[in-house]
């Protein structure tokens, strides 16, 4: 592991407008994912608009040793991008960084990363965001939508550009922020706002069927247990649902009007 | 086919759905690229908001429990919503049908199906573009020029094919379906109409079902009874 010394002149290698330019390019990190490297290009096209900085000699050396295999949360990936830039910016100024340190600092970093970012961001943050959505769309609220989908993005694309200068700017020593017990404090009071959204489109749901008569929300509630222990066992709701249609179909055909 | 069933409209359908599958599958998920936003969107291009999002809060639910993780067989939204709620509006605004839950429920099976077929056809051209990525070369000769233009070159190219794979999907997919759903709504009886009500209104049971799902957790299931439970009690005497 590289010791990370606080060097002030390793954060200048860089400029505000050089992470931001590397961060524009983390928002499509997404694009040039493969199952055989998966975002390695991804990586490489996200540091190319810096590389004639870190790479005085002008060779494509500093890009070509990313071709190796990486994968990462697309919205935690700009994390990693500025710590590798941060150590490219070490070695220029003539820290003892080698091509394994670099290896080995994404090697160490993206996997916890990757399982974390799915973690707070596709299993909480954005179906969180979609139940809520789905309660203001229901109401009608359009200015609801609108807050949801900004708050969204604003955490999202904050995240992406934002990580690029606080990797940058830490080093190795982001690792410490991830490490510790701020991130699983954070990730629980984020589920448990998600559990609570939820909940409230629960009784929406609820409520709804209700209105529309007993039977109604009887059968409601026995097909949220029926997808419930179908979704348990890996089963499909989509198809779930296209199977519901011929039912009903059929039990409004053979029920009196 | 219905002589009413506007090329235009279908263009820009297409173009839409061709840009949110670039945010979608390369961006950073925008949340604009989900059915309920995307219901907005078309509702508003098309000028029918109610319906659309009556359709797309349907399709919405009904596809909350398969999370956007990597390796999980999913539909493409993106395309199912479009063409969805694209069938839905356009049945309504050239049919001026009052069946509203029936219109909803037309576009609300399109999408469906529609999504997953173009999920597996997107899965083959995932399978096409991921070969072609895995061959990418460093290019022969000094320097890092040649390197930072081909991999711009590939991720246009990738962008490129997000773009036009959802494109075509509903420049085809958005007339069989409103030409089917304008059919089977015209000739949809009483007990018909009554079933694919209550079918519409049964969905939303499954987004419910996947929040149930994710947080029946020791932790998180109290926050989800004690939320569920509030807001059930100021629904009722709201």
């Amino acid at each position: 592991m590289v010791p990370v010394t606080a060097n002030a002149s390793a954060s200048s290698a860089l400029t505000r407008l050089d992470l931001l330019r590397v961060g524009l390019r983390c928002l499509f990190f997404q694009g040039l994912l493969h199952v055989r490297g998966m975002q390695n290009l991804s990586l490489m096209h996200a540091l190319a608009p810096v590389v004639a900085k870190l790479d005085r000699d002008g060779s494509k050396k500093l890009l070509s040793k990313h071709l190796q295999f990486f994968n990462c949360n697309p919205n935690f990936a700009p994390l990693v991008a500025g710590g590798v830039l941060r150590l490219e910016a070490e070695r220029l100024l003539g820290t003892a960084v080698t091509d394994q340190d670099v290896a080995h600092f994404k090697k160490a970093v993206s996997s916890p990363l990757a399982a974390m970012g799915d973690m707070l961001f596709m299993g909480t943050i954005k179906p969180m965001a979609l139940t809520l959505a789905c309660i203001f769309a229901i109401y009608n609220s359009f200015t609801g939508l609108v807050i949801t989908w900004l708050l969204y993005n604003g955490v999202v694309v904050t995240c992406r550009l934002w990580g690029v200068y606080f990797g940058f700017r830490r080093g190795w020593e982001f690792v410490n922020v991830f490490s510790g017990s701020a991130f699983p404090r954070l990730l629980a009071i984020v589920q448990s706002i998600g559990a609570s959204v939820g909940g409230a489109l629960l009784a929406v749901v609820l409520y709804r069927a209700a209105r529309e008569g007993t039977w109604q929300e009887v059968v409601s509630v026995a097909t949220i247990i029926v997808a419930v222990t179908m979704l348990r066992r890996d089963g499909s709701a989509p198809r779930l649902a296209l199977l519901l249609l011929p039912l009903c179909v059929l039990v409004a055909l053979v029920s009196p009007g | 086919m219905a002589s009413w069933i506007n090329p235009n409209e279908t263009i820009l359908l297409a173009m839409l759905a061709g840009l949110l599958a670039v945010d979608e599958r390369a961006g950073w998920q925008s949340l604009l690229s989900n059915p309920v936003y995307i219901a907005v969107l078309v509702g508003l291009l098309l000028g029918e908001v109610r319906v659309a999002v009556a359709t797309g809060v349907a399709l919405e639910l009904v596809w909350l429990s398969i999370l956007p993780m990597r390796g999980s067989r999913r539909p493409d939204i993106v395309s199912g919503a479009v063409v969805g709620v694209g069938t839905s509006c356009l049945i309504l605004r050239h049919t001026a049908d009052p069946r509203e839950l029936l219109v909803a429920a037309a576009g609300v099976f399109s999408g469906i199906v529609v999504g997953h077929l173009a999920g597996a056809l997107n899965r083959g051209v995932g399978r096409v573009r991921g070969r072609s990525l895995a061959r990418f070369e460093i290019p022969a000769g000094a320097g890092a020029g040649p390197l930072v233009r081909r991999l711009l070159a590939a991720q246009y190219l990738s962008l490129f094919s997000y773009f036009i794979t959802a494109a075509l999907v509903v420049a085809i997919a958005l007339p069989v379906t409103v030409f089917l759903g304008d059919r089977s709504t015209g000739w949809a009886n009483a007990p018909v109409v009554r079933g694919a009500g209550w079918w519409v209104q049964l969905l939303p049971a499954f987004g419910a079902a996947a929040l149930v799902q994710n947080y029946w957790h020791r932790h998180l299931n109290r926050f989800l009874l004690l939320s569920a439970g509030l807001v059930l009690v100021v629904l009722w005497f709201r």
